[in-house]
């Protein structure tokens, strides 16, 4: 049997090696990924930076307000543009590619009456996050001016200004330089998942429907190698195979954000260390033959390529949980269970949050449970003369 | 030798075989000969190991025991071949299954490229060949295990004038060598000219095994096609001639 698999493990791995629309489908996947997802990162990244550098252009109508030419040289020094205009409607805003306006608001009789008190409009002609983070990092620097300049009152007035802000927070983070937020994290565990989800699924369809529909698979029954040693050997290939996409995926992850060459290309400045990579690959391994058997499983139950390659399509979408952990972290039940258990567990490692080890050796138990019992299905099916004529 | 012995199989309500009964003897080839439907690929998917039988027994050289395949070389019609690999891989890779050593398998197919003088593709990949270049692959899959028993489901099927010849040629070679060849066909002329037995199936019945000579003299015709007709049209056969024998329940009195 062990001579057998060998033989046809070897087959296999040559045929896979000369087959360039499989090889195709996966480089595609496990090339073009990465680079989605660090792009996203770029974008996300970016945008957070435009808020905070990007020359804001702020325009003021000074005829009507003497308190704005106040504020004016403040603004400048931080950067902002100031743009004297003449009304406010939404031209304005087009014509001077305005982030905000400035404007005083009048006094009526139910304002306080102190001199030093003044209330301004920032008007933005825009409601989407990127614009309305910008209107709100200038009303934050127009704050930070009031705050100052009440302080520097009070100072005047013999007043300690601490008494102004009788409580002070600060955010701090012990996170090293190079460790990025969330956002590259729980993008690494849905890359991960989607990478061992996806990049088998043509080859898993080959080897078995497109074998049968090919008229090869026949007529390797006839030989003396024993039925279940195809399975065994299309298995083990399949998922060294999805262990190896999920290796690669995540080390071109990993290579994108490490290099400054495509940090450049991609805006893609944060990165994770290669040690929770190769982390997350253990806690997912026994995804990897449990994957496998699945995909030959669809494809040996299959009366056609177009059909396993449907039903498999369908099937990948168990990688799905991967990407909304976030929102599932709080349910506890969901750690004993295949695919959510490795990938809450691998998520709370990767933000250096305890896991519940006890869970995840259960749902990788449970994982490998089901590898078996589909894997058995798998030679139960190819031991039957169905598998022959059904097609 | 292969021996069919009572043989049927059902596939639901469908009964493809119903009772086939037969012997093909080594250095001989013998024709399972039959209408579309008779129920041959059945029978020889049967004999090949493949289909389990619902009732009846096969033996390949007086065993039962399918795992001793080396003795059994089969031609299905199921005819693909891995087409990302060469002829030699191909050939090679189904006989180290059939558990052949590697330098007898390089003889075999040494001397399996001569008699088929397939030397032009033997080490080309084998997508895009025509129906007689794969034929030859799949004649040289066989013949690099050497087989004492070959089954063959419709080979000449789709394969020109010279290539049935050719065909034909490597089947009678085979034959001196003392090979038992049994194939299946509804040619009537490729029965004529290649078989020195005769097996008439029709409705998942075996109904006769002769040589055609005595088919000829039990049916009182002159050609396969009217004999074929007469023996499956339920007309009565003339007595068994001295020095053969008849099998299943066949129609001569």
């Amino acid at each position: 049997m062990i001579n057998f698999i060998r033989i046809i493990f070897r087959h296999e791995l040559r045929d896979f090696l000369r087959d360039r629309s499989t090889l195709k489908t996966m480089f595609v996947i496990l090339g073009f990924m990465p680079i989605l997802f660090s792009r996203i990162i770029g974008d996300v990244e970016n945008r957070v930076k435009d808020v905070r550098e990007k020359d804001k252009r702020v325009g003021y109508i000074q005829r009507e307000s003497e308190s704005i030419s106040e504020i004016i040289p403040f603004l400048r020094q931080q950067g902002i543009q100031m743009v004297p205009v003449t009304q406010l409607d939404r031209a304005t805003f087009v014509d001077n590619k305005l982030d905000a306006l400035l404007a005083e608001r009048k006094k009526t009789v139910l304002d306080s009456p102190d001199n030093f008190s003044k209330s301004f409009d920032l008007w933005t002609s825009g409601s989407n996050e990127k614009q309305l983070a910008g209107v709100h990092y200038i009303q934050n620097l127009i704050a930070s001016y009031g705050q100052s300049l009440g302080r520097r009152h009070l100072i005047l007035r013999g007043v300690s200004p601490e008494l102004m802000e009788p409580l002070h927070v600060e955010v701090k983070s012990i996170d090293e330089d190079k460790s990025s937020g969330f956002a590259v994290l729980d993008l690494l565990v849905s890359l991960l998942g989607m990478g061992i989800f996806f990049s088998t699924l043509h080859l898993a369809v080959d080897t078995t429907a497109g074998e049968r529909e090919r008229q090869t698979l026949e007529s390797m029954f006839y030989t003396a190698a024993p039925r279940t040693a195809f399975v065994l050997s299309k298995w083990l290939l399949i998922t060294l195979l999805v262990f190896l996409s999920g290796w690669m995926v995540g080390t071109i992850f990993w290579m994108l954000g490490e290099f400054s060459i495509f940090q450049t290309l991609l805006s893609r400045t944060t990165t994770f260390p290669y040690r929770e990579l190769l982390r997350g690959l253990l806690i997912f391994f026994p995804l990897c033959p449990m994957i496998a058997a699945m995909q030959i499983m669809i494809g040996s139950l299959s009366t056609s390529v177009k059909q396993a390659q449907a039903f498999n399509g369908v099937s990948s979408l168990l990688s799905l949980p991967l990407s909304f952990l976030m929102f599932v972290d709080d349910i506890k039940a969901l750690n004993w269970a295949p695919i959510f258990g490795q990938g809450l567990a691998f998520r709370r490692i990767l933000h250096g949050e305890e896991f519940d080890l006890a869970a995840l050796l259960g749902a990788e138990a449970l994982t490998l449970t089901l590898a078996v019992l589909m894997g058995g299905f798998v030679i139960r099916r190819f031991n039957e003369e169905k598998m022959i004529y059904a097609s | 030798m292969i021996e069919a012995i009572s043989l049927a199989k059902s596939f639901g309500t469908v009964h493809a075989v119903t009772d086939v009964s037969f012997a093909a003897e080594d250095g001989r080839i013998t024709a399972l000969l039959g209408d579309n439907g008779a129920g041959k690929t059945t029978t020889i998917r049967m004999l090949a190991g493949i289909l389990r039988p619902a009732r009846g027994e096969v033996r390949i050289d007086g065993q039962s025991d399918f795992r001793q395949r080396k003795n059994l070389g089969i031609l299905s019609d199921a005819k693909g071949l891995y087409e990302r690999l060469s002829s030699r891989e191909n050939m090679v890779y189904y006989a180290s299954l059939m558990g052949i050593p590697k330098d007898e398998i390089d003889r075999n197919i040494t001397s399996a490229i001569q008699l088929l003088e397939m030397e032009d593709i033997i080490d080309r990949r084998t997508k895009g060949f025509s129906t007689g270049q794969k034929m030859k692959v799949l004649l040289g899959r066989l013949l690099s295990f050497r087989p004492k028993n070959l089954l063959l489901d419709e080979p000449t099927a789709g394969l020109d004038v010279m290539a049935t010849r050719r065909f034909r040629s490597v089947l009678r070679n085979l034959k001196d060598a003392g090979h038992c060849v049994v194939f299946s066909t509804h040619v009537m002329q490729e029965v004529e000219q290649l078989s020195d037995s005769v097996i008439i199936m029709h409705d998942g019945r075996s109904l006769v095994q002769d040589t055609v000579a005595n088919l000829y003299l039990r049916t009182g015709c002159t050609a396969m096609e009217e004999a074929f007709v007469h023996i499956i049209g339920g007309n009565p056969l003339l007595p068994i001639v001295k020095g053969t024998r008849d099998i299943g329940e066949s129609h001569h009195d």
